[in-house]
């Protein structure tokens, strides 16, 4: 008795470890191949299985013996279960290898026929009646993952479905054996997702286009250069574009090209590259717009980053911010005596009709903060017209471009100042401006490149434009810039001289973070100066360099002093060391970003 | 409620959060099979809930394993093989299907669940070749079920936001996390003694 449990026990080993009765091969088959195309070794070992329960373990040796001899083939076996429940004939099924299909083929549902097909949350006219019809032919076929993956897939980017619905799909059972229900599911993404992402907002490497973006499977239907006429290019150039009609979008190709196009508009140009969405669906248009770089630089105020432990933070920003409308705001403790705070707006045309003539008119209106040094001087200093609380300008000019590197303006400066001594009133420092400009193009040498700048400007405060200044201020400055490699070497200089009785913001001041580094403007001459000049040189490799400066400020019929200072630097990040500093001064830490 | 009350079921609720940390603790083992070292991990239910909600749906899902051989229990690794088994569900005869894409296709039919998790872990194998037969080795296995619905999905997506679109549409929206097993240390002549 107790042999006969200990026995049943056993038998129920396999049953209780898998959940399942183990079944025994009763018999061997192959398809897909010709058992002759294996050898006889293997045909023994194969029918040795007979007889066997089933485990993976003595069928996978034959399976690998099956894949060597047959590397051409994937090989799978199947159980087909008897009659009897616990005999299966163990089937080695062979199939020609389709790379890519696998996971496909592996879907035991594949074997189903489909009975109908099903697309929900979506009506009938909101994807096209040829999807339609194609979904509908599935009916009837067995059922095919790469299809339905495939459907799945278009459905989604129908127009009306892109960027609106997310598609699932699922199989149901059918109503008669071996037949199965396809059901798509579309159901429609949250809104946020619908407004923001969904709505076809692509960027690539061109930049943003909105509702725009053509997929690399869209087929170019035209390809077009504009902004220049035909004759500035070449005519290979011309049908290099236009083999690229009827091919799928390349944006390789399409790079590529643009900057063929740069190079022979001769870098004049701005040279961009749109592709969007054609007419017809699954198309898209391939656009080059060309536009002249004017030869009129944008005449903005100069922008700062800046830290000086003495002199603060400074970050003043000023650009074109649309069509030539121009915005600028922030705070600048660094460029003159006092610390101003606002903003200016103005318009700027770089190119009246030709890119000869440009126009400008700015306005702006900011507030100061004046150190105690200054405004100890200033009282130390009765001749001088005192602070202001504020100043607002207004200035209109016109500029004349000779070429691409030589340009004059000519404008007028109406400023009025707040001043708050002896008691809070306006005065007018109006002004007549002029300047003259030149920046070298980039001289090519031979494994160096060199650039050189120069600039005269003059201001003047006159009775003729109702001022209550009096005065006529030069400024000149310029500099050399030369690239060897990563070695950069740079040479800057600037001088100025000021007669009558000019405003403080026309004073020169030296002293900041980027003239004599090191030395605080406020001790040196803290109401400025009406002579300057200031030398500066520059030696770095990638972002590490080394710098000195040299220069005076004074008052004419003063002596000048000349103060030096050197330092090094990594990027924008300076220590800077003054050199014959009698007072209470060491390494000054810098920031600056150029 | 008594203080002692409160402690009491307080250790219950943390006991109870621990279990499926200590369930998945249990450390992988291996087995020598010839010269192929094979993979044992019969409690481990790596098919997730959302897998079987695919798989209910009628759709294929792949788990991918890396399987990593290493010196010690915290090393780099010093080999590394990487399989895919890709399940289905016979909506009909409500049974598995699963196969081994690499490096031999094999597949068998008519599973249970736990007969289709069990014969896809059996079919991972290390050659044993490929270890040091004196030194001690660790073994841990990654799996991660792959989406192969978003990727074929995302494969037409021209742009950054298209594919962001597509993730953030899918119904599973988290990415599927990677697990691992780990077991260790084993070494080769004690495995071969074993055997």
């Amino acid at each position: 008795m107790m042999k006969t449990l200990f026995l049943s026990l056993i038998l129920m080993i396999p049953v209780l470890v898998n959940g399942q009765i183990v079944p025994t091969i009763s018999k061997i088959e192959i398809a897909g191949a010709s058992d002759q195309a294996l050898s006889t070794d293997l045909r023994d070992a194969m029918q040795k299985l007979v007889g066997q329960r089933y485990d993976p373990a003595i069928v996978d040796p034959i399976l690998r013996r099956i894949e060597s001899e047959l590397p051409d083939y994937v090989v799978a076996t199947r159980n087909i279960p008897e009659s009897d429940p616990g005999l299966v004939r163990l089937v080695f099924v062979m199939a020609p290898k389709a790379p890519g299909t696998a996971s496909a083929e592996s879907n035991v549902n594949s074997q189903y026929i489909v009975e109908s097909v099903e697309v929900k949350g979506v009506t009938q006219d909101q994807y096209s009646s040829a999807l339609h019809d194609e979904i509908q032919n599935m009916i009837g076929l067995m059922l095919d993952q790469m299809k339905v993956d495939d459907i799945r897939s278009r459905l989604r980017t129908e127009p009306m479905l892109k960027g609106k619905y997310t598609v699932s799909d699922k199989i149901e059972r059918g109503s008669q054996p071996g037949q199965v229900k396809l059901i798509f599911e579309a159901k429609k993404m949250p809104w946020l997702l619908r407004v923001t992402l969904g709505n076809k907002i692509d960027i690539n490497g061109n930049g943003i286009n909105v509702g725009n973006g053509a997929k690399d499977t869209d087929i170019v239907e035209s390809a077009q250069v504009k902004g220049v006429t035909r004759s500035a290019y070449s005519d290979a150039l011309d049908s290099e574009i236009q083999m690229m009609v009827g091919k799928r979008v390349d944006h390789l190709e399409a790079d590529h090209l643009k900057e063929k196009l740069d190079t022979e508009l001769k870098h004049r140009y701005e040279v961009k590259e749109d592709i969007r969405k054609g007419t017809k669906p699954d198309t898209a248009t391939v656009v080059y717009e060309a536009k002249l770089i004017p030869w009129i630089p944008e005449r903005t105020l100069p922008e700062v980053g800046a830290y000086h432990p003495q002199q603060g933070i400074s970050a003043f920003v000023d650009g074109t911010i649309f069509k030539g409308i121009t915005l600028g705001m922030g705070t600048d403790g660094d460029s003159l005596i006092e610390r101003y705070k606002g903003y200016t707006t103005g318009y700027e045309a770089r190119m009246l009709g030709s890119p000869h003539f440009g126009a400008k008119v700015r306005f702006e209106t900011f507030g100061m903060l004046w150190k105690s040094q200054t405004l100890d001087n200033l009282l130390l200093s009765p001749e001088m017209t005192g602070a202001y609380r504020s100043r607002q300008a207004i200035e209109p000019s016109v500029a004349i471009a000779f070429n691409r590197s030589l340009y004059a303006t000519a404008g007028a400066n109406f400023t009025e100042l707040e001043m708050m001594l002896p008691t809070e009133h306006w005065v007018s420092a109006h002004e007549a401006t002029a300047s003259l400009v030149y920046k070298s193009p980039t001289l090519k040498h031979g494994t160096g490149t060199h650039e050189l700048t120069s600039g005269y400007e003059i201001r003047t405060g006159t009775r003729t434009l109702d001022s209550d200044f009096v005065y006529t201020r030069h400024f000149w400055d310029g500099g050399y810039e030369g690239r060897f490699g990563k070695n950069k070497f740079k040479f800057l200089y600037q001088a100025g001289r000021i007669t009558g009785n000019a405003p403080l913001f026309e004073r020169f001041s030296l002293g900041n973070t980027q003239t004599l580094r090191g030395w605080n403007k406020y001790d040196i001459d803290p109401i400025g100066g009406d002579r300057v000049f200031h030398f500066s040189t520059e030696w770095s490799y990638k972002f590490f360099g080394v710098f000195m400066d040299n220069g005076s400020i004074w008052n004419s019929g003063e002596d000048a002093t000349n103060r030096s200072s050197f330092g090094v630097f990594l990027g924008p990040l300076k220590l800077a060391v003054p050199i014959g500093c009698s007072s209470d001064c060491g390494v000054t830490f810098l920031v600056r970003f150029d | 409620m008594r203080a002692t009350t409160i402690m009491t079921w307080a250790a219950l609720v943390s006991l109870l959060s621990l279990y499926p940390a200590t369930a998945r603790a249990e450390p992988l083992k291996v087995r020598l099979n010839g010269e192929q070292l094979h993979i044992e991990a019969h409690d481990l239910r790596f098919i997730s809930q959302a897998a079987q909600v695919r798989l209910h749906d009628g759709a294929t899902v792949i788990y991918r394993f890396r399987l990593l051989v290493s010196d010690s229990r915290n090393g780099d690794a010093v080999a590394e093989y990487t399989y895919h088994c890709v399940f289905s569900f016979d909506i009909l005869e409500e049974k598995y299907k699963v196969s081994r894409q690499e490096p031999g296709y094999r597949t068998a039919s008519h599973l249970s669940e736990s007969a289709a998790r069990d014969l896809c872990l059996d079919s991972l194998t290390i050659p044993a070749g490929s270890i040091s037969t004196s030194s001690a080795f660790w073994i841990s296995m990654e799996y991660q079920m792959e989406d192969r619905q978003s990727n074929v999905d995302r494969s037409d997506s021209h742009s950054v936001l298209d594919t962001l679109v597509n993730i953030f549409g899918q119904r599973n929206k988290a990415p599927q996390p990677v697990d691992m097993l780990k077991g260790g240390p084993f070494r080769m002549d004690e495995l071969r003694k074993s055997k």
